[in-house]
This record gives structure tokens, C-alpha cells and sequence, in this order.
């Protein structure tokens, strides 16, 4: 088997003249200054107070198998075109284009199979430095009976193992994860757009059992191809990726993280708090899963996993986008299930866990990704086009199955139309977003583009909102930030929401804070601290405002700015503060209601959808938290 | 040397080639296990499973994890075989996606080889091409924003100001806005840049503003605003050199995808493809074919 890979491998270089377009590493950046893949200097705007930057961690292509099966034909090359806002033939030979491109994308097939050798590889300039090599080159050029001679040759050397080395070499053969990588790197553009290398970690244990995460590689082609992805077909057990991601870090010198997701169709499994094999959880498995997972996918295509109205009985905006009949496979969930699914409670537990480890296993930053399997990442209600092939836009789409097994379905209509990365970063380049992200300074979003700005902090007052990004940095954390406590001081919190200018007014913006009290049982509250329309409304004293109202025409999918904010601000103190107890605190920012996407397509085809089909939507924002931490 | 070079731009021709060779030398080098039902462990396969390993995790394997990666093999070998006599490869979705991603692979190595980004192949490419780099206008502006929370009517109020103050003035305009935190002032922005701090509408109103005067007003996702633009770089198409790694990326895409194309539709050419549905009518059967064929 071996043999012939390589003899295959080495026909295919010598049909090539070897006129590889080389591409150079963008790794050594000055502080403003980056080499493009042409080698060229590029300056590249440096913001030391950030800007935000939206894109997509999880996206899949043709080259995922399940795409591929479901008709996907937009491979990486496309899916990277189209994010940068090029318009492109879609899977159904429709022509497809963002309303407005993103800044940055990963692309994250899946990595069963991507790193299965590939018989047909590219030639590598340096090993014609071999002069049989470079023989065979010319022979091969010169075709006819020197073609034909050379193929003997080889044969021949192959038998009494005289093959030149190069053939022999490992890093000689041509993965389809380098042909990935290839496509990536030639897309990524500091300063204008960041390609990320990144694939998907797609474990299913026990069969349906959504352990996936998405691993977002920060350096270029240099490091990545040095090392292959982890399959589930080498493990199905998530804390052999972290110690993969461990090793390939200290084999090559290279960052990774893993953005873990969907723990909604887990049926539990996500987020438990045991080790894998349910043995008891050790400081050190804690350790490797808050080093290498970060971040936490929040939103996306298949539902929102914030929270759970189980979970959350007092929040009133908890049953929002939920998935919860079952797994990947619709094996039945239990509602004891729910409890370690979701990112809120998963944030609360991991204080509880900290407590005990002193280490918090779940300590996750907020994005959100579309997964969608089409090679578009589109999170846009009026420009949606679908998860899987079969749902671009179509009049039948909404009455479509997504997930359809013996034990049970789940109707298309209730795919979502989500959700897009805001990433605070100083450039639009790998190591800047990248840096953001494993710092937690992102927030997701379930499609739109509003800018949320939070902080943390002791001394922030109401003038600071004047100035805010600068106090901000100079006086406290901002989103994903810790709060170390020196005294009893209450964090002082300041906040900013914009409305995307694309879309709708915002309705209000809420503190989420969870926390962990004396006797190791965790809480949450839901504070509203800034809302629109104040005049005529106010807040009750059991802490709700009435809702903002309702301006969708559903029939005409249409709605006005008449209602909502175009900004919140406020500084906000926590009123319920103890000092002495582990906390957290994030925000979630909410617009007025406007279509979604099934009222735009009921529209769009003149459609009567059934009556339990969601027409309109609020959609919304989560940051990433600010840890407190009592003395 | 003529008629090589012409043979040599052939791609169906290096297709077949490519994929007739890898063919006989398959069968030529494929060493078959004497028996069907023996798993031979040589140096060789020992050699390939442990370069798996060391692509994935980059260094050696210790010795217990090198036995549990040859039983790892062989458990995927017995599997694989009795698949293979089941014919369970035949009709694999999978197993042909792969096998027809493989064939693309082949088809843009081809073109690599066929169509090099020579120099002159860019220069060329780029002339037909031009167009498609144009790099939208650029501008260095200041905003200001009237809130419709502050004035009933914050365009008429846009306008009244404009009207009664020097409009060539940049100070006189200061601090008369609302505050919103947008950016007031702008140096030399992308389309991209506006169009993300501002959206589409008002980057398309910028264009037709008078420059080096206040005017307006304009609208935004956020309101009204008024504009004070100093310095306008119109849209332009920039040297190829400047470009080049763009032009390039492009020229592969294109070259490749009509290479795959001429390859496909050559191969297709062998094939005639019957529908034979009851399910489907006439007119559907002919629609199907004018769409196929």
C-alpha cells in the first residue's frame, strides 16, 4: 500500500514543472507592518483601543463528506470568495452574495478524512535538487518511450528500495488538509481579511452525541502543515483534543483553541462535570479544557444554547431559538439532560468547580458561527441560504425536514438564521484576532451587526461614557476580563450598545450575572439596564419593563425604526453585590422584533406557513463575561 | 517541438494520461498478501503506520502506543476487506465524493502544469480583467448626527443649519451634532471601512457630496447626518505589480475551474445518460435533459 502511494505521488510531481506559487509566511509582522503572500511590506491599521471585527468561526464546505453527500459543491475557495463579499454560483446554481462582506472567516471542514493521504500531490521545488529527480523531471517533460523508461526506473528502484529519498519522506506527501491550507493562505489578507486555518473536530460519541469543537489555528501554513488533524477515528473523547492541541503546540511552536459547540443536541454530555470515562474530574483535565477551550459557541444555524426555560424560569427572554427533542440523531433527551448543556449554567457550574480545583474548567467566552454545510456563511434573515444544500432558498424549504430519523424530527423552519463573531481586535489580522479571542474579547451575535462595548471595573463614573474606550482599558477589563478584588468595592460596570446600521433599533440591554454562594449552590439574575423608549417605560418592582412593542408587517416582512434605541448606554453597579462570592457577569443586547427568515421567505414565495412556524424575532447579543473574583 | 508544445496544452490528454499511468503502475507495483486471509506486517507497513502517526502528533511513537496503533490497523484492515468483499465500497456516497474530489485534484495539478502564471499569462489575464479591481473611492471626512430623540424633524434641522452657518468652515459645524459614538472624523477610509461604521446608504450618499464644504444632509442606519469631506480619492484601477498575489490567485481560480470544465465535459462525451423515471413525465424528462445535456 505504501508503495504505491508514493509511486503515485512521485508521477504526479513529475507531471508538474514545478512552478508552485511558494507562499511565504505572514508570521513576522511588525507592530504595523505585514508581509503579504507576495512578500511585499503592507501597512496594516493599527487601532491600540480596537475595533470590532465580524466574521464566521464555523463554516463548512464540499469538502466536509456530510456537505458533500447533500449536494455542496462551494469548496473552501469559494466559501473564502463569497465571505470577502464576491458573489458566487451557490450549490443550486443561484447567484449568491452577502449584502456586506465579513472581515475575517475559518473555514472548518470536518477533519475525518482531511488528513487521509492523497494520491495526487503537487511538486515541491526542493526536491529537485535529487538528480535522478530532476532526470525524471525532463524525461517526463520529454514524454514518449523516456516517459514510458522512467516509469520502469522507478518500479525497479522501488524493488531494491533505491528510490530517492525524498520519495520516502513523510512530509512528502500531499494531504487534502495541505491542499486546505494552500486555498487559505492564498485568501488571507492582512489588514483586509483574515482566513483563518481551522478545521472540525466532529465527535458524535454514542452516536449522536454532539461533542464537536472547531480548532482555529493562529499562525499561517508554516506551522499547520506540520502537524495533522485529530479525527474522531484516532478518539471520540474531547480531552485527547486538548491533549493533541498540547502536543501540537509544543511540537511546533504554534497556538490553537477550541471553540466547542451545540451542547444543545449533546443530550448532556457537554458540559459534565466528570472526565469523559464519568471518573471524577482531576485539576489537570480541568486545566487542559480552560487553557485550549476558550470560547463557547452560543448561536448558530442548529439553535441558541445560552440557556433553557428550565433553567431559567425568571427569564423571560430564556425560550428563544431551543432545540431540545434530542441529539444529532434525535436520540430522546431527558430534561435531567438540560442541565449540562447550556452555556449559562455551564458558566455557573464551572465557578463551583473552580472552587473545588482551583481551576474553572468552563470558563468560556461567548461567539457565534453558522455552521452552515453550504460553503456560505450567511447569518442574514432576508439573505439566508441555509444549512445544508437541499435548504437554499426555495418554496419548499420551510416544510423540509433538518434532521429526520426514526425517532423523531425536527422541521427546517426551525433552523436559525445565525450567527455571526464580533472580535475586538487592534488589527484585522490573524494574530490580532486571534490574541482577541483567546483572551475572550469577542461577543456573538445571532446575525446582526451591533457594536457592544463592556467593561469592568471599580471606578468608572457616568462622564466616562464620553471617553469610553480609553477609561475603559485604563480603568478595568473589558469583555472576557477577570476582576481581581483588593477591597469590598462592588464592580462598577460601563456599557455601550450601537445598533447595526443595517438593521433594526435595539430594545434593551440586560446583565446577566451568575454566582456562587456560601454553601456551593449556584444563582442567577437577570438585571435590564438600559432599554429604549424610557418615557414609556418603566421598570417594575420585580425588575422587568414592559416589552418594546411590535412593528412587523409578517404578511409584507417589513418593520420601522419607530420603536427602539439607535444607542444604550450606562454605568451600572451591581445592587445585589457580595464581596465574599465567586461571580460573573455578561451582557445580552436585544433589538426590536423583525421578520425572520420564514416570514421572508413566506413573502418572497407568497407562502402560508403553518401556524407553530416562528415568523418574527428578536434577535440578539451576548458578550463574553467579566469574571469577579472575591480576595 | 511545435506539436509537443501543442499536445502539451492539451488537459483532457495529461488527464488521461495521468490517470492511465497511476493505473498501470498501481497494478504493476500493488504487492498482493499471498493469502487473502493473511495480514502481513512487514517493515514497510510498520514504516507507513508510524508516519501516520508522527503527520498527527509529530514525533515518535513509544512502544505500547505503536502495538495499539498496528491493532488499531489491523482491526481497520480485516474491516476494510470484508467491506470490500461485501462490495460495500459500490454506491458509498461517501466513498465517491471522495474518489470524484480526488479526479478535481488531479484536473488542477494538470492545470498548474499546462497554464503556468507566467508573466505573461498575468499581464494578460489582468488587461481582460481589470475591471475587477478597482478599488472603490476612499474619503477623509467629518460627520456630524442629528438624533430624531433631540429634533422632530432632524433633516429639516440639518438643513437650517447649514443654512445659516459658514458652510466652508470645518469648526463652525463642531460639537452642533448630537452624540452618538461614531467616529466624528475619518482619514482616508475604505469603502470598507465606511460602510462598516456607517452602512451601504450613507456610503453611496458620500459620493455625491461637494467636497470641502459642509453638506447634507444624508441619511444612515443611525439618522441624519452632515458631512464635511476634505479629501476624495476616486475609485481606480491599481498597476499589476501592486496587485500581483490578487491577479495570481485569480488566474489559478480561473484557469482551474475552466480546465476542470474542458476535462469534464471531454470525459462526459463517453457517457450517455438515459433517464428511465416513471415518476417523471415527458416534459419533465426533457426539461431534465435540456438541463443535463
Amino acid at each position: 500500500m505504501k508503495k504505491s502511494i508514493f509511486l503515485i505521488a512521485l508521477l504526479s510531481f513529475m507531471l508538474l514543472t514545478g512552478c508552485k506559487n511558494d507562499s511565504k509566511s505572514d508570521s513576522d509582522f511588525a507592530e504595523v507592518q505585514a508581509k503579504d503572500s507576495l512578500n511585499t511590506v503592507v501597512s496594516i491599521k493599527e487601532n491600540p483601543l480596537r475595533d470590532v471585527y465580524w466574521g464566521d468561526q464555523h463554516l463548512h464546505t464540499a469538502w466536509s463528506a456530510d456537505a458533500g453527500a447533500a449536494g455542496t459543491r462551494v469548496g473552501p475557495e469559494e466559501a473564502l470568495r463569497f465571505a470577502r463579499g464576491e458573489e458566487i454560483l451557490s450549490n443550486t446554481n443561484k447567484k449568491a452574495k452577502l449584502n456586506r462582506p465579513l472581515d475575517w472567516l475559518a473555514v472548518t471542514d470536518h477533519s475525518d478524512g482531511a488528513g487521509v493521504i492523497n494520491s495526487v500531490i503537487e511538486g515541491d521545488p526542493a526536491v529537485m535538487d535529487d538528480p535522478i529527480v530532476a532526470q525524471y523531471h525532463e524525461d517526463m517533460k520529454a514524454g514518449g518511450e523516456k516517459a514510458a523508461a522512467v516509469m520502469m526506473d522507478i518500479i525497479n528502484r522501488q524493488s531494491t528500495n533505491t528510490l530517492p529519498k525524498v520519495f520516502t519522506d513523510s512530509s512528502f506527501l500531499k494531504t487534502i488538509w495541505s491542499r486546505n491550507i494552500d486555498i487559505v493562505e492564498k485568501y488571507n489578507e492582512p489588514g483586509k481579511f483574515t482566513a483563518f486555518i481551522a478545521y472540525e473536530w466532529t465527535s458524535n460519541y454514542g452516536g449522536g452525541n454532539n461533542l464537536h469543537r472547531n480548532v482555529i489555528y493562529k499562525d499561517g501554513g508554516e506551522i499547520a502543515n506540520q502537524v495533522t488533524p485529530m479525527t474522531t477515528f484516532d478518539s471520540e473523547n474531547p480531552e485527547d483534543l486538548w491533549k493533541w492541541m498540547e502536543n501540537f503546540e509544543n511540537q511546533t511552536g504554534g497556538s490553537v483553541l477550541a471553540i466547542p459547540h451545540n451542547g444543545n443536541l449533546s443530550n448532556g454530555l457537554m458540559f459534565q462535570e466528570t472526565a469523559f470515562d464519568g471518573s471524577p474530574l482531576t485539576a489537570e483535565l480541568a486545566r487542559l479544557r480552560n487553557k485550549y477551550e476558550v470560547l463557547y459557541e452560543v448561536t448558530q444555524g442548529k439553535g441558541t444554547s445560552e440557556t433553557h426555560p428550565l433553567l431559567s424560569p425568571n427569564d423571560e427572554f430564556a425560550d428563544f431559538e431551543i432545540w431540545d427533542k434530542g441529539n444529532l440523531v434525535m436520540v430522546p433527551k431527558e430534561d435531567k439532560m438540560i442541565k449540562t448543556e447550556y452555556a449559562r449554567e455551564a458558566l455557573k457550574t464551572g465557578l463551583r468547580i473552580e472552587k473545588d480545583l482551583g481551576v474553572n474548567p468552563f470558563k468560556y467566552g461567548l461567539v457565534g458561527g453558522t455552521d452552515s454545510h453550504t460553503g456560505l456563511s450567511t447569518a442574514e434573515e432576508d439573505n439566508w441560504w441555509g444549512k445544508y444544500a437541499n435548504e437554499e432558498p426555495s418554496p419548499e424549504r420551510s416544510e423540509e425536514k433538518a434532521l429526520d430519523f426514526p425517532s423523531g424530527f425536527i422541521m427546517a423552519w426551525k433552523l436559525g438564521a445565525s450567527g455571526y463573531t464580533g472580535v475586538w481586535a487592534t488589527s484585522n489580522t490573524r494574530e490580532a484576532l486571534w490574541d482577541a479571542m483567546k483572551r475572550r474579547e469577542t461577543y456573538a451575535s445571532t446575525g446582526p451587526r451591533m457594536t457592544v462595548r463592556f467593561f469592568g471595573g471599580f471606578d468608572y463614573v457616568e462622564a466616562d461614557l464620553d471617553d469610553l474606550a480609553e477609561t475603559g482599558y485604563k480603568k478595568g477589563v473589558p469583555m472576557g476580563g477577570d476582576l481581581n478584588a483588593t477591597d469590598a468595592k462592588a464592580p462598577v460596570f460601563m456599557i455601550h450598545a450601537l445598533k447595526d446600521p443595517e438593521n433594526a433599533n435595539l430594545d434593551r440591554v440586560q446583565v446577566v450575572k451568575g454566582w456562587l454562594d456560601n454553601e456551593g449552590k449556584t444563582h442567577e439574575k437577570v438585571y435590564n439596564v438600559a432599554w429604549s423608549n424610557k418615557d414609556e417605560r418603566n421598570l417594575g418592582a420585580d425588575g422587568n419593563i414592559p416589552e418594546v412593542g411590535n412593528t412587523v408587517n409578517i404578511e409584507e416582512a417589513t418593520w420601522t425604526d419607530s420603536i427602539g434605541a439607535k444607542e444604550l448606554k450606562t454605568v451600572w453597579k451591581d445592587p445585589d453585590f457580595d464581596p465574599a462570592l465567586k461571580s460573573f457577569y455578561y451582557l445580552r443586547v436585544l433589538q426590536i422584533p423583525t421578520p425572520r427568515w420564514t416570514a421572508y421567505d413566506a413573502k418572497r414565495f407568497d407562502l402560508e406557513m403553518e401556524d407553530d412556524v416562528t415568523m418574527v424575532i428578536q434577535e440578539r447579543a451576548y458578550t463574553s463575561p467579566i469574571w469577579y473574583h472575591p480576595k | 517541438m511545435k506539436r509537443i508544445k501543442k499536445w502539451f496544452k492539451e488537459p483532457l490528454l495529461h488527464f488521461l494520461m495521468l490517470g492511465g499511468f497511476i493505473f498501470l503502475v498501481y497494478g504493476l507495483v500493488e504487492q498482493k498478501d499471498p493469502e487473502e486471509n493473511q495480514i502481513i506486517i512487514d517493515d514497510d507497513k510498520l514504516a507507513h503506520i508510524s508516519a501516520l502517526w508522527e503527520l498527527q502528533w509529530k514525533r515518535k511513537q513509544d512502544s505500547q502506543e505503536m502495538q495499539s496503533l498496528v491493532e488499531g490497523y489491523i482491526h481497520q484492515e480485516i474491516l476494510y476487506r470484508e467491506a470490500l468483499r461485501l462490495n460495500l465500497d459500490h454506491n458509498d456516497e461517501i466513498v465517491k465524493r471522495r474518489l470524484s474530489q480526488k479526479m478535481e485534484f488531479m484536473a488542477s495539478d494538470i492545470t498548474k502544469l499546462i497554464e503556468p502564471a507566467t508573466e505573461e499569462n498575468l499581464k494578460a489575464y489582468f488587461e481582460t480583467n481589470k475591471e475587477k479591481y478597482r478599488i472603490p473611492a476612499s474619503f477623509s471626512f467629518h460627520q456630524i448626527y442629528f438624533s430624531s430623540k433631540n429634533h422632530d424633524d432632524p433633516a429639516a434641522f440639518a438643513r437650517q443649519l447649514l443654512a445659516k452657518n459658514d458652510k466652508e468652515s470645518l469648526e463652525s459645524f463642531r460639537n452642533k451634532g448630537d452624540k452618538i459614538l461614531i467616529e466624528e472624523s475619518y482619514s482616508e477610509a475604505s469603502m470598507q471601512d465606511i460602510v462598516r461604521n456607517l452602512g451601504v446608504e450613507f456610503y453611496t450618499s458620500l459620493q455625491k457630496q461637494k467636497l470641502n464644504e459642509w453638506t447634507g444632509p444624508i441619511q444612515s442606519g443611525f439618522g441624519t447626518h452632515l458631512v464635511h469631506i476634505s479629501a476624495k480619492n476616486s475609485s481606480f484601477i491599481p498597476e499589476l505589480a501592486e496587485i500581483k498575489n490578487k491577479v495570481l490567485r485569480d488566474y489559478e481560480y480561473d484557469t482551474e475551474l475552466k480546465n476542470k470544465e474542458t476535462i469534464y465535459k471531454e470525459i462526459r462525451k463517453n457517457y450517455e445518460v438515459i433517464i428511465k423515471s416513471e415518476a417523471l413525465d415527458k416534459d419533465q424528462k426533457n426539461e431534465l435533459y435540456a438541463v443535463i445535456n
